[in-house]
């Protein structure tokens, strides 16, 4: 399909000419609208057919020139444009879009005389600003949400969506009892289907269940310790659906509208880090309780009053680094490692 | 993982439980001789002559429990299926107004621009991006690994500014973030 144009200077040379329907047509293949298209896309500030990926495939077709994919289909008078390219990043990605709507409808419509209806724009990438575009950094606006929160408590009762973000998962018991019934399920399936289409199959001990089941008694040792266990593994299963659970993670004071937190684990690494910090400490153990934090640091030296105060420091630094908002209840024991014989 | 499948575990776990503890109580009650008038004597086989006899008199019995086995196996395996669900979304549709044309990003493209953003950092060695929620209402969920010895404030202060540029990227104020601070172990 080509476009059938009326150029716009045909009005500046109207008086040397037949009428307009006598002239012929003006034809222009797709290709053209396309290098048009793709040439007024690259024109747009922080718009570029420039992805990381995108960079070798565009050169090698272009033989040098890195544009956009572009594909345009005319109908007549009209012009439906599709475009892949890739914006700066952290330009805002929609106005670099309208941007390039824009200046590719009036340069396609000024060049071709085609009016473009649609510009359908897929940002391929958000590419790495080249060296003299410097990521800028937007002004935070800092809603206030950096409450006090609990010292190691969760989440505050009030707080839904950030329950909801460190609701736990549970995935390690679910896995195991998923796993374990899926088992016994197709197995039984198997074993049973089976049978019932004459195939000898044992993949359960059938004969084992069928003697078990005559011989042994309600009564008997063995049913009532596995009646037993049965009910134990049934509370055990309900106790971890219905509580919360201690690995929760620990809420950080939060930036403009990010909740922040971290687990247990990674909070006593950081902490130990810190308090063997100041010289003089070999070694440190960090217990993050609910309400307070227990140092026990190690060292060396057989007199170092002044080391107590300066591991609760690095500890207490550590603390506000990482957000632990609240008053910090810390508590810090110095022993003294054994001299080695 | 999902919030779905949260609740799905959640659920998953709690129904196994109560089967679990009603059967199990049901046998102890029975093997202690707790209620002989409603489940039996106790000192009896585990499996009665009736009970022996029932699939040979009841001709639905072996197809049900096969139907029942292959339904209980296919419910186990979509409940293991959803675990590594990341929720992850597919395309963030970026204009409003799609009349003269629609804007598309891929959510890839937004969470790769952000980790790289973020991996320039020697003291962040790992960071991975995920854009969950729906393509209207998008949140991020960001795991960030930081060494025990680097600094978590000058990380975090870093974090928040990246955070803020991919909102400008975006062009909304309102994408909900949630942030896991992880911790590798100091090397010694």
């Amino acid at each position: 399909m080509t476009a059938v144009a009326e150029a716009g200077w045909q009005a500046r040379t109207s008086g040397q000419l037949p009428p307009p329907e006598e002239r012929g047509v003006t034809r222009i293949p797709d290709r053209v609208v396309e290098r048009i298209t793709a040439r007024a896309a690259g024109e747009v500030d922080l718009a570029s057919g420039l992805t990381r990926r995108g960079v070798r495939r565009q050169l090698s077709r272009a033989g040098g020139r890195a544009a956009p994919t572009v594909s345009v289909q005319v109908d007549g008078q009209l012009a439906i444009v599709r475009l892949g390219l890739a914006v700066t990043y952290p330009a805002p990605a929609r106005q670099v879009a309208r941007q390039v709507r824009e200046h590719v409808t009036a340069r396609v419509g000024e060049m071709t005389g085609l009016r473009v209806r649609q510009v359908d724009i897929e940002v391929t990438g958000l590419a790495r600003p080249s060296s003299r575009i410097a990521l800028t950094t937007v002004t935070s606006t800092d809603s206030g949400q950096a409450g006090p929160a609990g010292l190691l408590s969760a989440a505050p009762a009030g707080d839904r969506a950030a329950r909801r973000a460190f609701r736990p998962q549970r995935t390690l018991p679910a896995v195991t009892v998923a796993a374990v019934l899926a088992a016994g399920a197709i197995l039984t399936a198997i074993q049973v289907i089976a049978a019932r289409t004459g195939h000898t199959v044992q993949v359960l001990p059938v004969a084992w269940l069928d003697h078990t089941g005559r011989d042994q008694r309600w009564d008997g040792a063995g049913p009532v310790a596995v009646a037993a266990a049965v009910t134990a593994l049934g509370l055990v299963l309900i106790w971890r659906a219905v509580s919360a659970g201690r690995s929760a993670m620990i809420r950080l004071a939060a930036g403009p509208g990010t909740m922040t937190a971290i687990s247990r684990r990674s909070l006593r690494r950081s902490l130990e880090a810190a308090a063997i910090a100041p010289e003089g400490v070999t070694g440190a153990r960090v217990r993050p309780g609910r309400h307070r934090v227990h140092v026990q640091a190690r060292t060396a030296l057989r007199d170092a009053p002044e080391l107590q105060e300066a591991v609760r420091q690095a500890v207490t630094l550590r603390c506000q680094a990482l957000g632990l908002a609240g008053p910090l209840a810390i508590r810090v024991t110095v022993t003294r490692s054994e001299d080695s014989p | 993982m999902t919030r779905r499948a949260a609740r799905v575990n959640q659920a998953g776990l709690l129904a196994v439980g109560l089967l679990l503890l009603a059967a199990g109580a049901a046998a102890l009650a029975r093997g202690l001789d707790l209620r002989p008038d409603l489940l039996g004597p106790a000192h009896a086989p585990l499996i009665s002559s009736y009970l022996r006899q029932y699939p040979r008199n009841h001709r639905w019995f072996w197809p049900a429990a096969a139907g029942v086995a292959v339904l209980v196996a296919l419910l186990a395996l979509r409940w293991l299926s959803i675990q590594g669900a990341t929720g992850a979304i597919g395309r963030l549709p970026l204009e409003t107004d799609d009349r003269g044309g629609a804007t598309h990003l891929p959510a890839r493209a937004a969470t790769a621009a952000l980790e790289q953003d973020l991996a320039a950092s020697p003291d962040l060695p790992r960071v991975r991006a995920i854009l969950t929620g729906t393509p209207r209402a998008p949140r991020l969920i960001l795991t960030v690994t930081l060494s025990a010895s680097a600094d978590p404030a000058a990380a975090r202060h870093r974090i928040d500014q990246a955070i803020g540029r991919l909102r400008q990227t975006l062009d909304t104020e309102n994408l909900p973030a949630v942030l896991h601070l992880r911790i590798t172990a100091a090397r010694i």
